[in-house]
């Protein structure tokens, strides 16, 4: 039985429509995450599961009731779902304590003091029940609006960009203690993010959306090794699509001549001797300086465009001389080449990502 | 030779100190210009050759009259100058409150009706709406002047508070109403507990200037003749030609009405702000 529940949802900014048929279900305790370039409707998509929005067609459920539809629309203050805002939209005129308290407001805060000191210990927070917002670093807030959220005990978390206002180097860590948090409380979230790193950390399942529509839902193995579209290929992930051609054994031949191997998004659309498009993640390629390495695969000569050195790696652009195709490497970084270098480039594929070919 | 050269901005810093100003560099700018002010003033005043007779002013205050101390004309005055002003200044309030919330609530027609008011009150004078409102309605309705002054100054200045709530209200963040909706608060829970005490701390010094600029503002009920502060001081000018001395003692008080007004406020305000 699934906790959540989107099915067909439509909404409409004045005259324009942001969500075109949004439909996944996410179950108890699940962690969820939407991904999508900003402008993607991921946002919206949060604002319609708290009420913030209404939906123009389709409808929610949260525990098996119809909380918005076309015709219906349940309160946002009478939903149960907690939502952490992108600014974390602190009170700036109350105490950490207070803010955490502040869904509480009905029944007395003293009665509560128990379960506010384990909150804050939760979080991390025990010192800090005295200040005030302003006084705390962006790490902090972010945990004293989730632990406001918590606080309710909603039946559904809504995690807005969550660390999009924090430190790069902080991401990593802080997305772990998230994960441990909600983890700990068997929390049911939906988290959206343009970051797929972020997602990766923290998600069970996710999805991405893409002008209104969501293009896959699946868990993250399944959203990195097979990608049903090339949106999807390129938006969770590095790589590269080379153009190439089906062949009757199920090999695909291209620039960097025959590719073997498991066909995971086997498209029934494919057949031998139609034009494909293979994705070539950074790993799948190897470079060596020349071509005697492994003769028993194929390799093509390549120009380096462009490196990135990222530290322990160094991420590769080359351009394929034979057929001026783009694709990229990621290299141990003790193997060292500058711009203008020409390599021998192998792939070596275990599964191939095959998508239709586009009509030119 | 060095201590004449250096005597004046001594005596400039332990004055600049005195006064607690002195990490302001341009004090001693201020301080020149007070200086000059004062100069001009007293070159103008003996320029003139006047005949100051501040000895025949407290009468109009309070004179004493059988041994008992009653009210001259000037305290009578400003009593109605005080009155006026308050009843304009509640008066303000609420119909700032109304016309704010018309224009921010999704209803076209009070929308409209409110930025219709707004714009005509704020773009016409107040001198005119005065004569519109008492020549014209007063007349009409057989309003009395003095009904008709509140009134004015009260359409006058809502106008002003309107806009002034208007800008509190959007000045707080909308996703603070969201997370208040989000954690189950119900409207009237959200107004009190985030909207009015984020917006309140920025409202009160545009509140608190213009109730000092209603008091002030309110001497204009003078040319429908209304017996307050100013009226007062025209008549006595009239009577007695002490037009220097009327003219200053009116000034000081109105100077003694509205600046505790405006230090009261702004500790208030103070107050709000250490709270947060």
């Amino acid at each position: 039985m699934s906790l959540l529940h989107l099915d067909s949802v439509v909404h409409n900014y004045g005259e324009r429509r942001t969500l075109n048929g949004v439909s996944f279900e996410l179950q108890q305790g699940q962690i969820g995450c939407l991904m999508g370039p900003s402008g993607s409707g991921k946002t919206t998509v949060l604002l319609c599961i708290a009420g913030l929005e209404h939906i123009h067609s389709g409808n929610i459920a949260l525990k098996q009731q119809y909380i918005s539809s076309a015709t219906q629309h349940v309160a946002p203050e009478k939903r149960r779902v907690g939502m952490v805002f992108q600014d974390f939209a602190l009170f700036p005129h109350l105490s950490v304590g207070d803010n955490i308290l502040f869904g509480l407001r009905r029944t007395a805060h003293n009665s509560w003091q128990r379960q506010l000191a384990e909150m804050l210990e939760l979080c991390g927070l025990e010192t800090l029940a005295e200040v005030f917002p302003h006084e705390l670093s962006g790490g902090e807030q972010q945990r004293v609006a989730l632990a406001r959220a918590l606080m309710t005990d909603p039946d559904l978390l809504l995690l807005d960009e969550p660390f999009s206002r924090l430190d790069a180097t902080l991401h990593e860590k802080l997305s772990r203690q998230v994960r441990d948090i909600l983890k700990a409380r068997k929390q049911t979230v939906l988290m959206v993010t343009h970051n797929q790193n972020e997602a990766f950390l923290i998600a069970d399942v996710g999805g991405v959306i893409n002008e209104g529509a969501i293009c896959q839902w699946d868990d993250m193995d399944g959203l990195y090794h097979r990608p049903r579209c090339t949106f999807v290929a390129g938006f969770v992930g590095d790589g590269a699509l080379l153009a190439g051609r089906m062949q009757a054994d199920g090999a695909v031949e291209g620039a960097l001549g025959r590719l073997v191997g498991e066909s995971v998004a086997s498209n029934p659309l494919i057949t031998a001797g139609d034009p494909v498009q293979v994705l070539l993640r950074p790993d799948d390629v190897v470079l060596s300086a020349d071509a005697t390495g492994a003769a028993d695969t194929p390799c093509a000569p390549a120009i380096v465009e462009q490196r990135a050195f990222r530290g322990a790696t160094t991420l590769y652009s080359l351009r394929l001389t034979a057929s001026d195709e783009k694709i990229i490497s990621i290299c141990p970084s003790h193997v060292n080449y500058l711009p203008g270098d020409r390599v021998d480039v192998r792939a070596q594929v275990r599964h191939l990502i095959l998508f239709p070919a586009l009509e030119t | 030779m060095i201590f004449p050269a250096r005597l004046p901005t001594t005596l400039f810093s332990v004055l600049a100190s005195a006064l607690t100003l002195r990490r302001h560099p341009l004090t001693v700018l201020v301080l020149l210009l007070y200086l000059l002010l004062a100069w001009l003033l007293y070159n103008g005043i003996s320029g003139i050759e006047y005949q100051w007779r501040w000895g025949r002013i407290p009468r109009y205050f309070f004179i004493q009259r059988d041994g008992e101390w009653v009210s001259g004309v000037l305290t009578k005055g400003l009593l109605v100058t005080l009155q006026l002003s308050f009843l304009a200044g509640v008066a303000a309030l609420g119909i700032g409150f109304l016309a704010a919330s018309m224009r921010l609530l999704p209803l076209t027609a009070g929308r409209l009706i409110a930025t219709g008011y707004v714009q005509f009150m704020r773009c016409t004078p107040l001198l005119v709406q005065l004569y519109l409102l008492y020549f014209m309605f007063g007349t009409v309705f057989g309003m009395p002047r003095f009904s008709a002054g509140v009134l004015a100054l009260a359409l006058f200045e809502g106008a002003f508070v309107a806009e002034i709530f208007r800008a509190g209200y959007l000045a707080v963040p909308q996703t603070q109403v969201d997370a208040a909706c989000a954690l189950g608060l119900k409207r009237f829970a959200r107004w009190r507990l985030v909207i009015v005490p984020q917006a309140l701390p920025l409202i009160l010094p545009p509140l608190a200037n213009l109730f000092v600029s209603i008091i002030k503002h309110s001497s204009i009920v003078t040319i429908i003749a209304i017996a307050d502060l100013t009226d007062a001081a025209r008549n006595v000018v009239a009577e007695t030609f002490l037009a220097f001395e009327i003219w200053l003692s009116i000034g000081v008080v109105y100077v003694a009405i509205c600046f505790p007004l405006a230090w009261l406020v702004r500790q208030w305000e103070l107050h709000l702000r250490q709270k947060r």
